[in-house]
């Protein structure tokens, strides 16, 4: 088997980014089979709730639309509030050029 | 948030056109030292006349329903009135002078706005005096999600830090989230990152924090571009550095770099006929998707999170980037090592301001994270 098929089915089995598994990330995970950098990315999991938009843009990364943070604290202010929205209002603020 | 555009002469957003009366001066935060105090829609109007208007025209009619119009004022030192009307209501107020520039504000509600909102402005005395314009804020009265829209065009990220009145006026919005979405502006001219870079972006997150301690702050990447023909190869290093920021600061952090496809993508876009033509900045079509990529990421990142999916989301510790790299006409990079200034360095001015910033969050190792990201699943 290939060590191009090692990191393809890896990146199955993982859901580790398709992005990465190109031509030169492989090449260059020779003894790990997945990249650190690889590793690092975020990855959508397969769920039948998630949103996914419908476009035929093959350039555009689906995998990695998700918003990260660095601890769930980071985020548990905002999801409150998400969750409390049919008794409370929510504001979002959005300062760009 | 609207701004009658037309007076301070610059582009609107395309969902409504303003028109005015008056003679009026303007600044916004696209000035570097900008000519007026500006508050939060980063836009601000001045007249001295005594009878002055302004109109927003709505391409589409509002939904249904009450709406509160708040208008971000300030009359000094002879009262104003105020005569709001939209469709066949109509709203006049009194507006008394303030020596405070900042706590000026008045808040109405009509049944409802449809297509057309007018505010005309009357002197109640002879005296002279000047009212100032900072924005004008539309929401339902019904519970839901407001969402400002907060644009100034051409504004870089020292924006906010430009606004003078930002503390004193964000608070009567009470925003939950705010997305910090500039670096277009700082990169493009001269392909690098700033060298002040990451101290604007902490000055800017402590200056929200300041004054709205418990909004979840994000910060974003920008997208990859071409400028009079060069691509601007800096966008990977702004999106590195402002993940980096984000993982120090405690922010949330949307990488739009990577999800519209990465280095050289932007000739796809352009392609697709989703860009214009300075390969800059996206067409309608262009913003549509990009709006409707951001609200499935908030939707999937909220659903995920209430699954306990945390290790897909988090942010891992960000490789090391250099700070100041200069490129080549071609977007390759070409470091000097006299402007060297590797992130860790820069860790330690982050890692000063963190725990100030944000009480209770500290840094944690990959390890511990990891951990408390399990202990918080099991709850």
């Amino acid at each position: 088997m290939k060590k191009q098929h090692i990191v393809l089915l890896l990146a199955l089995y993982t859901q580790i980014c398709f992005a990465c598994t190109t031509e030169d990330t492989i090449q260059k995970t020779s003894d790990t089979a997945v990249s650190e950098e690889c590793k690092n990315k975020p990855t959508l999991p397969k769920t039948d709730t998630l949103h996914t938009i419908n476009t035929s843009y093959d350039f555009l990364n689906k995998s990695h639309n998700v918003i990260q943070y660095q601890q769930l604290s980071d985020i548990e202010p905002f999801l409150k509030k998400w969750n409390a929205t049919g008794t409370e209002p929510i504001a979002i603020a959005h300062f760009r050029h | 948030m609207i701004f009658p555009y037309a007076i301070a002469k610059t582009y609107s957003q395309n969902d409504y056109i303003s028109s005015f009366s008056g003679a009026w001066v303007t600044a916004n935060s696209m000035q570097y030292t900008p000519r007026l105090p500006l508050g939060i829609s980063g836009f601000t109007a001045k007249t001295i006349d005594a009878n002055a208007s302004m109109s927003f025209n709505f391409t589409k009619p509002l939904d249904p329903g009450p709406k509160k119009i708040t208008v971000f004022l300030h009359t000094s030192p002879t009262d104003y009135q105020l005569n709001i009307t939209a469709s066949e209501h109509q709203q006049i107020v009194k507006l008394e002078s303030s020596a405070e520039q900042s706590l000026s504000h008045v808040s109405v509600t009509l049944p409802e706005i449809k297509d057309q909102l007018n505010l005309d402005f009357s002197k109640r005395s002879e005296e002279d005096g000047e009212l100032t314009i900072y924005g004008v804020s539309i929401e339902n009265v019904e519970t839901g999600l407001t969402y400002h829209n907060l644009g100034v065009g051409g504004a870089a990220y020292n924006a906010i830090n430009s606004q003078a009145l930002f503390s004193e006026q964000i608070p009567l919005i009470h925003p939950d989230l705010i997305i910090v979405d500039y670096g277009t502006n700082d990169i493009i001219y001269k392909n690098s990152i700033p060298e002040n870079h990451v101290l604007t972006v902490i000055k800017t997150i402590e200056k929200i924090r300041a004054s709205q301690p418990n909004a979840t702050i994000l910060l974003t990447s920008t997208q990859d571009m071409n400028f009079k023909g060069r691509n601007i190869s800096a966008a990977k290093d702004f999106s590195k550095q402002m993940k980096r920021i984000a993982f120090e600061q405690h922010c949330l952090f949307y990488d739009w770099y990577k999800v519209s496809g990465d280095e050289n993508s932007m000739k796809k876009w352009h392609a697709e006929q989703l860009s214009q033509s300075d390969n800059i900045h996206l067409n309608v079509k262009g913003y549509q998707l990009k709006g409707a990529l951001f609200s499935d990421a908030l939707l999937n990142t909220i659903e995920l999170a209430k699954q306990g999916n945390h290790e897909s989301l988090m942010i891992e510790e960000p490789v090391e980037v250099q700070q100041t790299a200069s490129h080549s006409r071609d977007g390759s990079k070409k470091t000097k090592s006299k402007n060297k200034m590797r992130m860790t360095q820069t860790k330690k001015v982050i890692g000063k301001h963190s725990k100030a910033g944000k009480p209770g969050n500290k840094s944690v190792s990959k390890k511990t994270r990891k951990a408390s990201s399990k202990g918080a699943h099991k709850k």
